[in-house]
């Protein structure tokens, strides 16, 4: 089994980003979605996520994987959540009652102990948006989040994280990290292949589950404890080449362009606007300082 | 290629050997000096006593004096554990900075004192290209690779780049700057392993058996290198059992150990009357002019194995074994033709070598056979039975294949229960299975320790356990891939005829590069080239085919010529 | 006087030893975090993903041994650039919330290094490697299960019974199972070479 990193080598505008430029857009676009349920600013979010995500032109066919990955553990925990609330709960927001269209009678679950059991499962035009949002939400995050592997080399992440303060050491463990990965990846696809030579059969392992845990000792631990042994190796090697000595030079260097610069402030600005928003949000029961503490739905929609 | 005016040796006239070493003697450190602090503390007070009582340790070396000028070779030869890999230890300063224990006596380098130099000074001076390229490489990419060590040594951007465009030019590799370093060739690997070094100017140059695992044109380019760095003025050490293949270097001295002790210490030409060839591989000239009567140690290293099944049965009495039939492969429906339509017939009793440069498909060849990989046209046919109907499973009941590392297969608490997992997943009844377990452990002689775990062992001896647990599926075909690599002459001697002696197999294969194991262990050899068959027959007539040998990256071997000039000579 | 100098010089050795940070260190943290990535990624190709299956995670075991052997520190960095890692050649992105987790997992592990030095000669010291893997798990994955309550706006049963329940059982029993197997390996392969 050969391992294909899900880079693609593309000029594109995501490409060029400075790698810390994308890494601190996700963490802050994500930590302030999650300090609002307002449908319009998460649909603004989604807009441009998305449109960042075109700009780096990934084909369907290069993606598949994960974002059927991301749908598929979205769906089941949006919808989970929704039937697991009873359609009731809508965090963050001020409501002051619900309007319901219908409800199903059994298919929402109750959990205020000692009372856990079914009862209706309500639907609202709050709830349902609600359920909505967090979806935009996810997948929001999930466009930042995936474009990363797809556009950033995988040579300038250690870089990066040097470029972000931490100390050369670490940030060299992550490049040689990447450097270990093909290496084990045939370790791994040669012991299987040992083993299948035995009759070892992956897919027909015997016994209850803690016995197919046990069973898999075969594959695991000639790759674990060959790697392991073997790295000594790798140590005297690293050695003997003044690894360690003290401060070193990397070849690469991470240059930000204004743009990358602008991306940062920008990520931060919202960040930073959003937070205040929140506190202000709770001594400001109404207006445009509520806004995030509001679901934003016009007035005609609760009709 | 640029260097440091005062590495290089046309200094001065008398300038101080590159390296000295007076009286050199190292032993570990007692093992179990560190446990957990619960039990330290419990016997804190007689602890002192208890060491006492401790067994010293044995001298890892003793009293090794030799000394280098600017532009040597010194060829550092002996089996294993003789004691020269902790000798090369010494030299690049991992002993005492990272294994400790009791060093004494002296080293110079470029007549300093090396006791009071750090490793980082030490490296200005000496590089060390280990044994594994692969576990040397710590680059993604060549770039990064070569650039790694003046990274570490904190040089400006400006003059790494400068110092690796010099290195990848005289070392040709410019071609590959970017490429990753996983994908390289093994040769390829060496030379980008070297850059690496040499990028760090070093005058003396360390190599710990750098001809293991390399094809002939990898092993010329290897060649080429180190009389370049010779040309250049630097000291290079070879520590190698491979003697042949370093003498063609024309060591200007050699330094023969055993048992931690160096046993002799001169030329080439005076170390090849001394030396033992049953301890360290020699050209066979060297063997025979000692020999009494020449004719019978040719008759004593030539003998193929019979297997013993056929040495009972009548062979060549009934059909083949194995069959290949046509067989093309390629890894993805759209991806390159590795196998080019493969068609060869193994017959009850044979013992074949299956040779080839690296990257021939030999090993995609023997995976078609069992199931590991299927032919995407054609087939192949064990004892009849066409291999698409059965699963790996299956086919690993009839044929047994060994890979070449033991450790990506033994994992098992111990000896007994690694050669009862391949017949337990067979599913053998309880009394077949202990049968054939403890046979297997007999005919490896592994019965010793059936209750150690496998992990504990010597790579020797996990290489027999490891074809123990295989012949415990009681197979009649055996595949042993690279059989004899990582040991050195002597227990790779003692391992071949070992295999003389195992019992109850129809046919048994070799994938080998090895031209000496095709000569004296064989009776057939299958050559493959680029996923072709290109010669099949006994091994003297393949191999006496001088272009072919050369067009397969084959190197004659001196065992080769010479049997080659005896046979011409006969039949004149 | 000679003793008391022993006995702080004992006392460094154990700080060094459980905190300390060596070229063999850094090798191990990126071999761990490797080992790590590759175990993730192929149990994501090689079966279907499904919140709620106690299924194969024969992974997790990398994090908690490479703690219990190695220390806190190459059990964080095993744990937290593994997860980072195996998310990064799945293509599934970066989820930060899950490395510090999984980063939490290994470091927990790691801490019973405090106790055992990473020697694991006797059955004491592999339950109590068991003991501090069990709690590296269920405060790691509980970090990574509780935060999504804020970051994705689940309810706290839909995390527990979504990520919580599933992520830390499948980790618990494929973790506990494998870790002593491969310590036992390890104590093993160690002897070979009598460190």
């Amino acid at each position: 089994m050969l391992i294909t990193l899900p880079y693609v080598k593309r000029d594109t505008p995501i490409h060029r980003l400075d790698p810390r430029a994308k890494l601190l857009l996700l963490l802050a676009y994500g930590l302030a979605a999650a300090q609002t349920s307002n449908v319009w600013l998460i649909l603004a979010g989604f807009v441009g996520a998305a449109c960042y995500y075109g700009l780096a032109r990934l084909k369907w066919s290069e993606t598949r994987r994960a974002w059927l990955f991301i749908i598929f553990l979205n769906v089941i925990l949006v919808f989970g959540n929704y039937f697991l609330s009873g359609g009731a709960i809508v965090q963050g927001i001020d409501l002051s009652h619900q309007h319901q269209l219908f409800s199903l009678p059994f298919l929402g679950f109750l959990n205020h102990p000692p009372y856990i059991g079914p009862k209706p499962l309500v639907f609202s035009v709050e709830s349902i948006t609600y359920m909505l949002t967090m979806g935009l939400r996810n997948f929001s995050i999930a466009f930042l989040a995936v474009a990363i592997p797809y556009t950033t080399n995988p040579g300038h992440i250690g870089v990066a994280f040097k470029q972000l303060g931490l100390p050369d050491q670490f940030a060299y463990a992550i490049d040689l990290s990447f450097r270990f990965l093909p290496t084990l990846a045939r370790d791994f696809s040669v012991t299987l292949d040992a083993q299948r030579a035995r009759g070892f059969e992956l897919d027909k392992l015997r016994g209850g589950i803690f016995g197919r845990i046990a069973r898999l000792a075969p594959l695991v631990v000639p790759i674990v404890i060959g790697s392991v042994v073997g790295a000594e190796d790798i140590v005297n090697a690293m050695e003997l080449r003044c690894f360690g000595v003290g401060r070193r030079t990397w070849l690469t260097e991470l240059q930000t362009r204004p743009v990358d610069r602008l991306l940062m402030a920008l990520a931060m600005t919202v960040f930073l606007l959003v937070t205040v928003l929140n506190i202000l949000g709770n001594f400001y029961t109404s207006g445009p300082l509520h806004i995030l503490h509001e679901q934003g739905l016009p007035a005609f929609l609760l009709h | 290629m640029v260097t440091h005016p005062d590495n290089t040796r046309d200094a001065s006239q008398d300038a101080p050997p590159a390296v000295a070493v007076k009286g050199l003697s190292f032993r570990y450190r007692a093992l179990d000096e560190e446990s957990p602090p619960a039990k330290k503390t419990r016997r804190a007070v007689p602890d002192s006593s208890a060491a006492g009582a401790e067994v010293e340790p044995q001298y890892a070396i003793r009293d090794i004096s030799f000394s280098l000028a600017h532009g040597e070779l010194l060829l550092i030869a002996g089996p294993s554990g003789c004691g020269k890999s902790t000798l090369l230890k010494c030299l690049n300063g991992l002993i005492p900075h990272t294994f400790r224990g009791e060093l004494s006596g002296e080293i110079l380098i470029e007549g300093r004192s090396a006791a009071s130099m750090s490793l980082r000074e030490r490296a200005r001076y000496i590089g060390t290209m280990l044994q594994d390229p692969e576990k040397q490489i710590v680059g993604s990419t060549v770039e990064q690779e070569v650039a790694f060590g003046l990274e570490n040594l904190n040089v400006p951007r400006a003059e790494i780049r400068r110092r690796i465009e010099a290195v990848l030019q005289r070392l040709h590799l410019e071609a590959y700057r970017q490429e990753a370093t996983f994908a390289l060739s093994g040769g390829q690997r060496q030379q980008v392993a070297a850059a690496g070094v040499l990028v760090m100017q070093p005058s003396i140059f360390l190599f710990d058996e750098p001809f293991a695992n390399l094809d002939a044109r990898a092993i010329d380019e290897l060649e080429e290198l180190i009389n370049g760095l010779r040309a250049e003025g630097r000291a290079v050490i070879i520590v190698e059992h491979r003697v042949e293949e370093t003498l063609k270097l024309r060591p200007d001295k050699v330094l023969l150990m055993r048992d931690g002790r160096q046993v002799f210490l001169g030329d080439g030409q005076s170390f090849l009357e001394v030396a033992d060839p049953e301890q360290v591989k020699l050209p066979i000239e060297a063997t025979l002019r000692r020999a009494a009567e020449p004719r019978q140690v040719v008759e004593q290293l030539v003998r193929p194995i019979v297997t013993r099944r056929a040495a009972t049965t009548e062979a060549g009495t009934d059909g083949p074994v194995l069959v290949f039939q046509d067989v093309h492969y390629r890894y993805e429906a759209d991806g390159e033709e590795i196998l080019h339509g493969i068609s060869f017939e193994v017959r009850r009793g044979e013992t074949i070598a299956l040779l080839g440069p690296n990257g021939a498909g030999k090993t995609t060849l023997v995976k078609q056979a069992l199931g590991l990989l299927r032919p995407t046209a054609g087939a192949v046919f064990l004892y009849g039975e066409d291999t698409r109907k059965l699963s790996v499973a299956q086919l690993a009941a009839r044929i047994g294949y060994v890979f070449q590392s033991p450790s990506a297969m033994l994992f098992a608490p111990t000896v007994q229960k690694e050669l009862s997992f391949g017949p337990e997943n067979l599913r053998f009844p309880p009394e077949r299975l202990q049968r054939a377990v403890q046979r297997a452990a007999e005919a490896l002689d592994v019965a010793r320790f059936a209750e150690r775990s496998p992990l504990s062992l010597s790579f020797g001896q996990q290489k027999r356990v490891s074809i123990a647990s295989v012949l415990a599926m009681e197979s009649r075909i055996l595949l042993l891939d690279e059989p004899t690599a990582g040991q050195d002459y002597r227990s790779y001697i003692s391992f071949m005829e070992h295999l003389r002696e195992l019992p109850e197999l129809d046919a048994l294969l070799f994938i080998t590069h090895d031209l000496d194991l095709a000569l004296r262990y064989t009776q057939r050899v299958l050559l493959l080239k680029d996923g072709h068959l290109v010669a099949d027959g006994a091994p003297l007539e393949v191999l006496a085919d001088q272009t072919l040998l050369e067009s397969c990256n084959l190197r004659p071997t001196s065992l080769l010529r010479y049997l080659l000039t005896e046979g011409s000579r006969s039949l004149a | 006087m000679a003793t008391t100098e022993k006995e702080n010089l004992r006392e460094r050795e154990v700080t060094s030893r459980v905190w300390g940070i060596g070229v063999r260190h850094i090798v191990y943290m990126a071999l761990g975090a490797a080992l790590y990535g590759i175990f993730s990624y192929f149990t994501n190709i090689l079966q279907l993903p499904s919140a709620g299956n106690v299924s194969f995670r024969p992974a997790i075991v990398i994090p908690l041994f490479f703690g219990a052997v190695f220390g806190p520190w190459v059990g964080l960095f095993s744990g937290g650039v593994g997860n980072l890692l195996g998310d990064y050649i799945s293509g599934y992105g970066v989820y930060w919330n899950w490395d510090v987790g999984n980063a939490l997992i290994g470091f927990i592990a790691g801490l019973v290094v405090y106790l055992t030095w990473g020697i694991y000669r006797h059955s004491r010291s592999i339950v109590l490697a068991e003991v501090f893997a069990a709690l590296g798990v269920i405060i790691g994955i509980g970090f990574a299960s509780y935060t999504e309550i804020w970051l994705s706006k689940l309810t706290f049963v839909t995390a527990t019974t979504g990520y919580f329940l599933p992520a830390g059982l499948s980790d618990l029993i494929n973790g506990l199972i494998l870790l002593p197997i491969l310590l036992l390996a390890y104590r093993a392969a160690v002897a070979r070479f009598g460190r």
